[in-house]
């Protein structure tokens, strides 16, 4: 099976009949195994409870979402639990560490959920930590550290577990544009070397230069998609900018 | 990192952000095994039985007071269990989205729970045990008891009591923490993290007006347990009026000043940075709120002790008063009619002991047994010649003399054996008796049992001599030597009197 996320005419509405939102409206797209999908759109436009769907944090309304041929919008209890725990890896804007534990115990944090014994969650930790440049902040509390280096140790903590898919909710959203390039670094070395499959969602046309997709979505549905294909970044940061621009402008909402 | 780790996490976490809150928690047990072990603390108290009963009256007091301290106390439990949980949003959030199971993350909470549980408890037992120390020592101050027999006491009751009930109410918030765990969803968790709380302003006029109006009330019940306590706690039941106003008005100047403080702090961010950050300034107002909180309960907690504590105080003193005005000699012996053998009539050991506290060198236990004997011929009845027959028997027995003379001697005050109550003797009917009366030199031993007879009408009541002697004359009749029997009476009287006045 190539495609590992299939959206399937998904829709999610808030609020009652007298004031409906339809935050996704019959949404469908897929994305295979090893793509690295940028998600962009105005504020608003519904990115946020996408990936929420997806991502079992909330319910759809209607429609389905496969990921990895199974259709995750059925799962309950303990099924949900594994599902989270084995295919799913999440990065927010900020919402990612816990204050109380160190770099390193945020990261094995997922491994040990599963139970995994404490010499193969060393091995692991260490070399994610390794691919990800923060080993030396391993033993530093969240306060310790940067938010850079907060970012990459939560990246650490969702490819940890070896997940089918790594959803990010506006990593870089909180991050000045050096610690934002360095993120951005480690995620195509995740998508690259480690073939993460990797949807992330961003306002910012730069992050969204470094997928190798980007879907545009205007009021829940999608409005334009542009592959990357084999031209350069720099090509295709000027793609993704006409189309910001065709949508409105959002770019200067952030910089 | 495993659940248990994880819970280790979380406290070491919360110790340091919520010191006040478990400060509150182990000061709380400390004060609720205090309370509970008054009473083995004081049971072993060299005091009398007057003193005993309003011990063991405050003693009461005390474990009601307790149960309104566990009241206010697991309400702070809960209410901080909530609001702790509530905060840990994010936690959860994350737990739950690293797939880790409701169940599991009971168990966390339940890890949590049960350290809390064990940390504040043996640390505020031991505090507990080091305080109830020093508070026999106040009591013994205070009702003037024998600090030499002072021993160090651990009560296991109240130890049994305090983790019983705290127990309960741990287990009561671990209860609530399921539900609430199961009743979470992810999404909720995540949202409400990102929402900005809006932080409830009060009012700050109403707040200052409330606070003044507190202020006075607290002052007053202050007052009145205080300085004013003579006047205001009569009997126990007094002492609610104060302990309601004060508890009320504690929790008003705390719920007011939180207010005012949180008005100023704002004013004062707003001053110095512009804009300010929502999330800071909600983790003060909850910091201003747990705080709040938890000084009112302390507070709460110490006006109930002092209440306790000087209420008993006013109660003693006025019983003393009171005791004083019924009873103006010093030593009371209480007659107790049992009956079924020969020692039927006694006085009461531990008021004889107590004369011999008092300095007169009495020998207690020849004083006791010779009060358990000295009517020993009045077995069925008022018998007429009683004296003869009694100190016949016990000489027969083969007892001491000093034992059996009391026999003959309590029925006459002095060497004449006209002094006595209920007829005039005839001189000439027992030579023998006669003699022996007017020869015999009174012990203190028997004097003492004489004062006690002419204080102690037959049925275990103890009265003033003047109320005695009349009921002596009413019962057994006015006769040309009463009133010689009753000036020799108050001889008596005077006797121990101005022994004490000596000392
Ligand atoms: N819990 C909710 N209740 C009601 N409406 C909601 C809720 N969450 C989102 N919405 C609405 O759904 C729509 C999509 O919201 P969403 O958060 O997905 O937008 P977004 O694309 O992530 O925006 P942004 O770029 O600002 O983060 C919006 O109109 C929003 O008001
Ligand atoms: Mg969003």
């Amino acid at each position: 099976m190539s495609n590992i996320l299939k959206i399937d005419k998904v829709e999610k509405y808030y609020g009652s009949k007298s004031s409906l939102t339809k935050a996704l409206d019959n949404l469908s797209f897929e994305v295979d195994k090893g793509e690295f999908v940028a998600i962009m759109g105005a504020s608003g436009s519904g990115k946020t409870t996408l990936l929420n769907c997806i991502s079992t944090i909330d319910k759809v309304t209607s429609g389905h979402i496969f990921v990895g041929g199974e259709d995750i919008t059925k799962l309950r209890g303990n099924n949900l639990n594994k599902f989270r725990r084995e295919k799913l890896g999440f990065i927010f804007q900020d919402f990612n560490l816990l204050d109380t534990l160190t770099a390193y115990e945020n990261i094995s944090l997922a491994l040990s959920i599963q139970n995994k014994s404490a010499k193969e969650i060393e091995k692991k930790v260490t070399d994610v930590a390794t691919k990800l440049g923060i080993k030396d902040v391993l033993q530093k509390y969240p306060y310790q550290m940067s938010g850079g280096q907060k970012q990459r140790v939560a990246s650490a903590r969702a490819i940890i577990t070896d997940p089918q898919i790594v959803l990010a909710d506006e990593p870089t959203g909180a991050l000045d544009s050096k610690s934002s390039r360095m993120l951005l670094e480690s995620f195509d070395y995740l998508n690259e070397k480690l073939n993460t499959t990797i949807l992330m969602v961003t306002h910012d046309s730069f992050c969204a230069s470094y997928a190798s997709r980007v879907i545009f979505i205007k009021d829940g549905k999608v409005f334009n998609e542009i592959i990357k294909g084999n031209s350069s970044r720099k090509d295709f940061f000027d793609k993704i900018i006409d189309v910001v621009t065709l949508l409105g402008g959002e770019e200067n909402d952030n910089y | 990192m495993t659940t248990i780790k994880l819970s280790f996490r979380n406290i070491k976490k919360s110790f340091k952000d919520y010191a006040i809150y478990f400060f509150t928690l182990i000061l709380g047990v400390a004060i609720f095994y205090v309370f509970n072990s008054i009473e083995s603390q004081t049971v072993l108290l060299d005091v009398t039985e007057s003193t005993y009963e309003i011990i063991d009256m405050m003693t009461t007091m005390l474990s009601a007071a307790s149960i309104f301290v566990a009241f206010i106390l697991g309400f702070l439990i809960i209410y901080a269990s909530r609001f702790l949980m509530k905060r840990r949003n994010k936690e959860f959030g994350i737990y739950m989205l690293l797939g880790m199971s409701k169940r599991k993350i009971s168990m966390v909470l339940f890890f949590e729970t049960i350290l809390i549980g064990i940390i504040s408890l043996v640390v505020g037992l031991g505090l507990g045990v080091l305080l109830s120390q020093l508070m026999s020592m106040l009591v013994a101050n205070m009702f003037e008891a024998d600090m030499t027999k002072y021993q160090f006491i651990f009560s296991s009751n109240a130890c049994i009591k305090t983790l019983i009930y705290f127990g309960i109410m741990y287990a009561i918030v671990m209860l609530f923490n399921t539900i609430n765990v199961g009743k979470c969803k992810l999404i909720d968790l995540i949202q409400t993290n990102k929402k900005s709380e809006t932080v409830k302003m009060k009012n700050p006029m109403l707040c200052t007006i409330v606070f003044i109006i507190s202020a006075i009330a607290l002052g007053y019940a202050y007052y009145m347990v205080t300085g004013g306590i003579n006047e205001t706690i009569k009997t126990p039941e007094d002492i609610f009026k104060p302990i309601v106003i004060g508890a009320v008005s504690t929790f008003f100047i705390f719920w007011s000043l939180s207010g005012l403080i949180l008005k100023a702090v704002m004013s004062m961010k707003n001053l110095y940075v512009k804009g300010l950050n929502t999330f800071t300034f909600r983790q003060v107002s909850s910091k201003i709120n747990t705080t709040v909180f938890s000084m009112t309960i302390i507070s709460l907690m110490l006006f109930v002790t002092i209440c306790v504590l000087s209420s008993s105080l006013s109660l003693k003193n006025s019983m003393t008063a009171n005791l004083d005005e019924l009873a103006p000699a010093d030593i009371q012996l209480e007659k107790r009619v049992l009956n079924e053998n020969w020692l039927d009539q006694g006085y009461n050991e531990e008021q004889i002991k107590n004369s011999k506290e008092k300095g007169y060198n009495v020998d207690v236990d020849k004083a006791i047994a010779i009060g358990y004997v000295h009517d020993i011929g009045k077995y069925d009845g008022e018998i007429h010649g009683h004296v003869m027959k009694e100190y016949n028997y016990l000489k027969e027995k083969g007892y001491d003399e000093d034992y059996y003379n009391i026999c003959l001697t309590h029925s006459y005050l002095n060497n004449d054996i006209v002094c006595t109550a209920g007829g005039i003797p005839d001189i000439n009917e027992n030579p023998f008796l006669t003699n022996f009366i007017k020869n015999h030199e009174y012990t203190i031993e028997e004097k003492i049992i004489n004062l006690c007879d002419l204080m102690c009408p037959p049925g275990g009541k103890v009265y003033t001599i003047d109320k005695r002697l009349i009921d002596l004359i009413i019962r057994k009749g006015a006769y040309t030597n009463t009133q010689y029997h009753v000036k020799e009476t108050y001889k008596l009287k005077d006797y121990f009197d101005n022994l004490q006045r000596l000392l």
